[in-house]
């Protein structure tokens, strides 16, 4: 808020005139924002109240205490959707990190057609979910896919059927999330290795540091902030994860990937479980927040530091 | 639930059509659960249709339809040895992986089907029907595409007309889906799915439409005519002869052009079925049970389908403890 009002006034201008004409863009920023938090609280709170009630196919009032969270959390779907968000939340925030942070800095190079490539690998984020898990499980099933091109070359022997294999179905989730959101990673991490004063580096070159110790010793250490962000937006992503699971492998083979927010709308709006549906929900956001708080709370010292001294 | 549920009365619509005495008495009686008509049902299925792929027939020799599971599971070995890549045609919807259970215990025993399934009875679900069913299910996917991951059995249809895979065991909407798919009444053979006591065992699967209660008056005047289109003999003429299905009203005519012999013989199996108590509601189309118990079976069926470790006798345990726990 505060970046924006202060590119707005300018100096020399008289106080009245500056808070009409910032006008406009209060309306833009606080009425979106209010409703937006007004919805995103006001639903929050009354998934809360569902979840403590007797609702099955339809809302209804009463109160049941944690007998639907006990429900849920002894359920072999929850404990299996658990058991993935781990490994898929690990697997994938440290994967596309280190894809996003070795595509940045190889086309930090200064290569030519940098501009064609960098489109090439943002443009996977233009894609919607469904539409990135329907292409994956075209080429991810052995029969149709990438198994059947190569058995097609001549290499017979050749297996890859993760997408039907239960215990190793969950990475080809990874994969496609990863193939989704890297470019993301990669745009934040190049704009950050093009912010590392030239000075710098180039002092550290006088010094006669070759460029992996540059990049190592130098360099990297300054993108501590992005990889940060990087990490909470993509946890953020793998917790919510849905559509993406829904479209590639819709929780199978059988039950094998299930994730939290396959278990809610399948507890919700397949099973008409509302309750049972509406606790599995509180229980993402608690996921969530264990995630957000600490965030925010480092945030908050950054800030304080930064100002404090 | 239905206390909470507010919707329309159609009795009085419903005795002015004459529309109940047209209705199989089962199917009646699923769509007034408290005596009173509150959804109109349009259409029938049976989810344990077998559809015979010609090529796949030609490759095996055979050109008898399999009446019992042995038949059917000569049948198989016969295609497996004469190249049929696939005997069975599938998909990996959850759906799918039901219909191989209930095809296979209502074909065993329609007694057990109605007694475990749709009654839930404690002894009928450890029967030795209900493992015999789980024996016959590991057979039918020993013979299935393991390659399908989350993809319906549309997929497979191609392959399966081609003589691929060979038999499908589906609804009759899997006509309909053909016939739009640009292939011809010769490429297959739609049959009631096996039945040991060689009656046809008929798995009700019928889509209707809930009627909910609405104040503006435009609105109940459109629910009025719906009611009427929903239960017009030319309507459900029309509808059924798109989608592959038979219509609701037992009272239509299905020798003239426009029905298939697929159509005839299901409409058939349902005047057998009814006669011999054989027709029963489909589990893995959500008419058997409440949704909640429904899809606690389902986990069971599609994990053993997608994991050939789990035994009959493990998958017996395992369906009897989810029914228990989602009680």
């Amino acid at each position: 808020m505060t970046d924006v009002a202060s590119t707005a006034t300018r100096p020399g201008r008289p106080a009245i005139s500056g808070v009409v004409g910032r006008l406009p863009e209060y309306l833009m920023i606080w009425v979106p924002l209010l409703l937006s938090a007004a919805h995103l609280i006001s639903f929050s709170l009354w998934t809360i109240w569902i979840s403590f009630t007797p609702s099955t196919l339809v809302p209804v009032s009463g109160w049941v205490g944690l007998r639907n969270y006990n429900a849920v959390m002894a359920s072999r779907n929850w404990h299996i959707a658990f058991d993935n968000l781990l490994l898929f939340g690990t697997a994938f925030v440290l994967l596309s990190l280190i894809t996003g942070l070795a595509l940045a800095i190889l086309l930090d190079q200064r290569i030519r057609g940098e501009n064609v490539l960098r489109t090439i690998f943002l443009y996977p984020l233009a894609v919607s979910f469904v539409v990135t898990g329907t292409v994956w499980s075209w080429l991810l099933n052995p029969g149709i896919g990438i198994q059947k091109l190569v058995h097609d070359l001549g290499w017979t022997s050749f297996r890859f059927d993760w997408l039907v294999d239960r215990d190793m179905a969950i990475w080809t989730i990874v994969i496609a999330a990863i193939w989704q959101s890297s470019g993301f990673a990669m745009a934040l991490f190049l704009a950050g290795l093009r912010s590392v004063d030239a000075d710098i580096i180039k002092a550290a070159q006088i010094d006669g540091a070759g460029p992996v110790r540059t990049y190592w010793r130098v360099i990297l250490p300054t993108l501590w902030p992005i990889t940060i962000t990087v990490v909470v937006v993509q946890l953020q992503f793998a917790i919510s994860a849905f559509d993406l699971v829904r479209a590639l492998t819709n929780g199978g083979p059988g039950i094998a990937t299930q994730l939290p927010a396959l278990v809610v709308y399948d507890l919700m709006f397949q099973r008409g479980q509302l309750g049972r549906g509406a606790a599995a929900a509180v229980l993402m956001l608690l996921i969530l927040l264990a995630v957000l708080l600490p965030y925010a709370a480092w945030r908050y010292f950054q800030r304080r530091r930064a100002t404090h001294g | 639930m239905v206390e909470d549920c507010p919707t329309v009365d159609l009795d009085a619509v419903v005795a002015a059509a004459g529309y109940e005495k047209v209705v199989a008495p089962d199917l009646a009686k699923l769509h007034k659960p408290e005596g009173r008509w509150i959804a109109l049902p349009l259409q029938i299925y049976s989810t344990n249709m077998l559809f015979l792929s010609k090529r796949a027939m030609d490759k095996a020799k055979a050109d008898k339809i399999p009446v019992t599971w042995a038949d059917f599971n000569d049948l198989a070995e016969k295609m497996k040895a004469g190249g049929v890549t696939f005997p069975v045609a599938n998909g990996g919807t959850r759906a799918d992986d039901g219909q191989k259970f209930e095809a296979s215990l209502a074909g065993i025993s329609p007694i057990a089907y109605r007694a475990a399934i749709m009654n839930l009875d404690k002894k009928a679900l450890e029967g030795p029907e209900i493992k015999a069913a789980f024996e016959q299910m590991r057979k039918i996917t020993n013979w299935m595409d393991p390659n399908v991951g989350a993809q319906p059995y549309a997929t497979n249809l191609k392959r399966f007309v081609d003589g691929d895979m060979g038999m499908m065991i589906m609804g009759g909407w899997a006509q309909g889906v053909l016939r739009n798919a640009g292939f011809k009444f010769d490429d297959f053979v739609i049959a009631p799915g096996p039945s040991d006591n060689g009656k046809p065992v008929f798995l009700l699967n019928a889509d209707a439409f809930i009627f909910w209660q609405r104040k503006e008056p435009d609105l109940q005047a459109g629910q009025a005519l719906m009611a009427q289109l929903v239960m017009d003999p030319a309507i459900q003429t029309m509808y059924s002869q798109i989608t592959g299905s038979i219509p609701v009203r037992t009272d239509v005519d299905l020798s003239g052009e426009g029905w298939s012999d697929g159509q005839r013989r299901t409409a058939a199996a349902l005047k057998d079925a009814v006669a011999n108590n054989q027709a029963v509601l489909s589990l893995a189309h959500n008419m058997a049970q409440e949704n909640g118990l429904t899809a606690a079976m389902i986990d069971v069926f599609t994990e053993y389908v997608k994991n050939k470790t789990i035994t009959p006798d493990q998958a017996v345990t395992r369906l009897a403890e989810a029914v228990e726990g989602s009680r």
